[in-house]
């Protein structure tokens, strides 16, 4: 039989999908293609497969990139990595094609004009030498005219290796704590929520949870389209057990609730109150479990009525700075508390049948199911973030759902590493890696040791810098007058962007700032910098991202950045050489004690360059901050102790190469009996080749305690329940706004589309923003489908199409509006009050009113 | 040429009618059935966007509850690409 190229692609084709579907059992074309292989007639196999992981969302599954001649020319799911099994989305099929758009930045540019900032006009191309010395001089002169005046943006998209390096840059090598991620944007209430709960961020659980779970609960979040692959685990895991149910709470009725069976549509903002309605109810009906919670939980209250956080000193203010505080209350005063937030009030408040409620309080207060609870930007993006988040864990905590295969309380990311660099590195105001805190002298102490400082050097960054809204708000007032942002497109994101974008008044320190923007394509933000980087991007360059179930995954370079592109670690190291020229550290030079022999040693003296092996520069940046979580490690006895005492060994972490070994490795990793095993439910005691959290609970735990959990990161080893009120938005529909505003994303484009917009085929799939409204309102207002409207709040106003029946379906008085479209930018009208614990907007709701245009 | 794979899950009851209107688009032969919820199933077509289109229209398949992208090779395009560049 003639084997044809066609037929040995498909054989190849198949034989991916057949491995992903979990089948081994070959199909009679592979036959052919490995009896063709080896008559060596015909290959149809790149030259090399590279492991690697997609760009996109948080989910992080696994990819295998096949070169040919220097080129991509194929891609398949990674059956090896554990998070995908050899599952994408099909956004999969342009992963290759979102480094090819035509208009990639290729050189440095520098500003001329800066009457023009705002517009991509006014620039030149430059040298690197030219761009990087303007960076650092101006870096440097800001520096020491106002150490307070300097900031860095970076992302949830930087990877592990970069964020790194900007953190360690910015903290230890300029001691300046004005860094924050763009993962304050979408995380920031999870991580508060963890912290508060858990005194430990992220997940207990895994992805495998979807696999196993009798009940799903989505609050707040459209996994159909934000997070295809988990989104078919669910409904994979519905179609196999007939019993299976899905709850989506939600504002607006998307694809997600499409397959659900019950979709509870609440009014904005009062999922708080139907939290506190399921935990009134669990109480009441003694539905709790009683054991668990003696044994495992503590119960607190904290600051209440804080406000909301419109004017720029609210975190000066009494309530504001007071948000974080809590205390210890008795399970009666909890449950006192609780006591008004009947599923008749909850219904009255939340519009959402009592009889639902019911049905849902129902579910978590049945012993015998398994209950994962996802959520994503309705739940974080929210002024009450942080409490939305406790709540959930509350109810979690309170009938022993967690910890467990198939039960717990999931918090999903929505970008490929803001989990891994954002949160784990510690890229944020107030964070240093592993958990640690900069307003902690012990944490201060062991980042010190950790990284040769002198005792006492980390002491000026005790305080937390500018969180991402403050960074913004000092930007305009002119206080920062130099910003670095690398990964990220706040031109377009940051709510309320006439502000930052220097068209209010309140906004012209923008204008005069000098900004810097480390960029693959032109932006929103790349019109507002004076100097523009052009940065390798995805596989261009060697990383790592960490997904949202704790997995961290090397993504190998596999093809040559286009023009002048740099990695971004490069730049980053070229400006530290440059503004720690001549600087000492305890009698030594500071960039050789940082970044250097005497440090992460990425730097080739020889060469006067970063050390040319990408693998070796990220394995030894690696290495250094595996340091933070493997104190037992370090020669030192005093990082030994300090590390046992701050227990930072539970996000233990694997050497490098064993990364790419596994395709992927969810900490904490143990090494036992010579071999490096993830953990997939945290606080869990049973074998460590189960996944299950054997050496954690043995070396900080309790063995032995009910459930077989101990949660040994927490206070006195107890979570705590704590009692959140709902607190009505900052801002509510009335007779001049009479509209509800939220906006999000779409299913086609990420984030804010400047890769997914690139690709011709996704931007015709979805071309434009529009504006979902519902059709009554539409009728009232006699706006058609397709109709021009203004959306307009007291913020500004956008322009954008009407739709009657889009994929959402806005419920009365409610509008969706995505922001992907850089001609529409919606976030002119958005909110920038955020919540007072995590720091993170609220994009999901604010009073607009709308008008035919 | 490009030459993608798929999981392509379906409703059990649905099964016989999402078997039809997939094969009723150019250029998808369905392969495999496994445990009676998921179809393998290969695509192929012109270019990367005709691809792309299809799994889209393929996606909204009532019935068909999840598509997922398994494998793609778009080496001709690549090569298709490089001629029109040089
Ligand atoms: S689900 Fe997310 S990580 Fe997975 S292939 Fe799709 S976009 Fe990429």
């Amino acid at each position: 039989m003639k084997v044809s190229r066609r037929s040995l692609l498909k054989a190849s084709a198949v034989t991916a999908a057949l491995a992903a579907a979990g089948c081994s059992k070959p199909v009679v074309r592979e036959t052919e293609q490995m009896r063709a292989a080896a008559e060596g007639k015909l290959s149809v196999e790149p030259d090399e497969w590279k492991t690697g992981v997609c760009r996109y969302c948080g989910t992080g599954c696994g990819v295998q990139i096949g070169i040919k001649e220097g080129k991509v020319i194929s891609v398949k799911g990674d059956p090896e990595n554990r998070s995908s099994k050899g599952l994408n989305c099909i956004k999969g099929y342009y992963l290759g094609k979102v480094m090819y758009g035509k208009d990639r930045l290729t050189k440095p540019l520098i500003r001329e004009d800066n009457n023009k900032k705002g517009t991509m006009e006014g620039f030149r191309e430059a040298s690197w030498e030219e761009a990087l010395d303007l960076i650092a001089d101006n870096l440097r002169k800001s520096h020491e005219k106002d150490p307070q005046s300097i900031a860095f943006w970076g992302s949830g998209q930087q990877t592990i290796h970069e964020g790194y390096i900007s953190s360690k840059l910015w903290k230890a090598g300029l001691l300046n704590n004005n860094i924050d991620p763009n993962a304050r944007l979408c995380m920031a209430s999870a991580v508060t929520g963890f912290m508060s709960t858990f005194q430990s961020d992220e997940p207990m659980g895994c992805y495998e949870d979807l696999d196993k779970a009798d009940v799903f609960v989505t609050w707040g979040a459209n996994m159909a389209e934000m997070h295809p692959v988990l989104y078919s685990r669910l409904l994979h895991r519905k179609q196999t057990a007939d019993h299976v149910k899905h709850y989506d709470l939600t504002t607006r009725y998307s694809r997600t609730s499409e397959a659900a069976e019950e979709t509870l549509i609440f009014r904005p903002q009062t999922d708080l109150a139907i939290a506190n309605g399921i935990i009134r109810y669990l109480i009441e009906h003694e539905a709790y479990d009683k054991t668990f919670v003696e044994e495992h939980c503590q119960f607190k209250a904290g600051t209440e009525d804080l406000g909301h956080s419109l004017e720029d000193d609210y975190d000066e203010t009494e309530k504001g700075a007071a948000a974080t505080e809590s205390w210890n209350v008795s399970f009666q005063e909890f449950k006192q508390m609780v006591d008004p937030y009947t599923l008749d009030y909850v219904e009255e408040i939340s519009g959402v049948p009592r009889e639902q409620l019911e049905a849902l309080a129902k579910e978590f207060a049945d012993p015998d199911k398994k209950i994962m609870s996802t959520w994503t930007m309705g739940v974080n993006q929210h002024t009450r973030g942080t409490w939305m988040n406790n709540l959930i864990y509350n109810i979690h905590l309170l009938t022993g759902k967690i910890s467990k295969p198939g039960s717990g309380p999931f918090s999903l990311t929505g970008q490929p590493s803001a989990c891994g660099t954002a949160r784990e590195v510690g890229v944020f105001s107030h964070r240093l890696p592993a958990d640690l805190v900069v307003n902690n002298p012990d944490h201060r102490r062991f980042a010190e040791m950790i990284w040769n400082l002198p005792e006492g050097y980390l002491e000026d960054i005790s305080e937390p810098g500018f969180h991402t809204v403050k960074m913004f708000r000092e930007l305009a007032n002119g206080k920062v007058n130099f910003l670095w942002s690398m990964s990220n497109n706040w031109g377009q994101t940051m709510p309320k962007a006439n502000r930052y974008r220097g068209v209010d008044e309140d906004g012209k320190g923008v204008l005069d700032a000098f900004i810097v923007v480390s960029e693959v394509y032109p932006t929103r933000s790349t019109e507002m910098a004076n100097v523009v980087l052009p940065a390798a991007m995805w596989v261009e360059r060697e990383g790592m991202f960490g997904n949202a179930e704790r997995r961290n995954a090397i993504f190998e370079k596999c093809t040559e950045p286009p023009g002048e592109a740099k990695w971004d670690l490069w730049a980053l190291v070229q400006v530290a050489k440059r503004v720690l020229e001549g600087k000492k550290i305890g009698g030594q030079d500071a960039f050789d004690l940082l970044f250097g022999k005497g440090g992460t040693d990425i730097w080739d003296d020889k060469t006067g360059d970063l050390k040319a092996d990408q693998t070796e520069v990220c394995r030894n940046v690696w290495e250094e901050y595996r340091k933070f979580s493997s104190p037992h490690l370090h020669e030192s006895i005093d990082v030994q102790e300090l590390g046992e005492k701050l227990k930072t060994k539970a996000k233990q972490l694997a050497p490098y190469d064993e990364y790419l070994k596994q395709h992927g490795i969810c900490w904490p990793v143990r090494e036992v009996n010579g071999e490096w095993m993830e953990t997939k439910w945290r606080y869990a005691d049973g074998t460590q080749e189960e996944g299950f959290d054997q050496i954690g609970v043995k070396e900080f735990g309790e063995q032995g305690k009910y459930d077989k959990l101990s949660f040994y990161k927490s206070d006195d080893k107890k979570p705590s329940v704590i009692f959140r009120p709902f607190e009505d938005a900052p801002e509510i529909p009335d007779d001049n706004y009479p509209f509800w505003l939220c906006t999000g994303r779409v299913l086609e484009h990420w984030h804010s589309g400047s890769m997914t917009r690139r690709v011709p085929e996704l931007h015709r799939a979805v071309p434009e923003a529009f504006c979902e409204i519902h059709p009554e309102d539409a009728e009232r207002l006699e706006i058609s489908e397709g109709d021009w409207v203004k959306v307009k709040t007291v913020r500004g106003e956008t322009k954008v199409k009407a739709t009657l029946n889009g994929r959402g379906k806005p419920p009365k008085g409610y509008l969706f509006v995505p922001f992907f479209a850089e001609e529409t930018l919606i976030n002119e009208t958005t909110l920038d009050a955020y919540c007072p614990i995590s720091k993170q907007p609220d994009y999901k709701k604010c009073a607009a009113k709308l008008e035919k245009a | 040429m490009v030459i993608s794979s798929f999981i392509a899950e379906f409703t059990q009851k649905e099964r016989e009618r999402v078997r039809t209107e997939l094969e009723e688009f150019s250029g998808v032969e369905i392969h495999k059935v496994i445990d009676n919820t998921k179809f393998i199933l290969t695509l192929e077509k012109r270019t990367l966007d005709e691809s792309y289109k299809t799994a889209d229209r393929m996606s909204k398949i009532s019935g068909l509850t999840h598509l997922c992208l398994v494998y793609t090779n778009f080496e001709d395009e690549v090569a298709g690409h490089s001629q029109a560049e040089t």
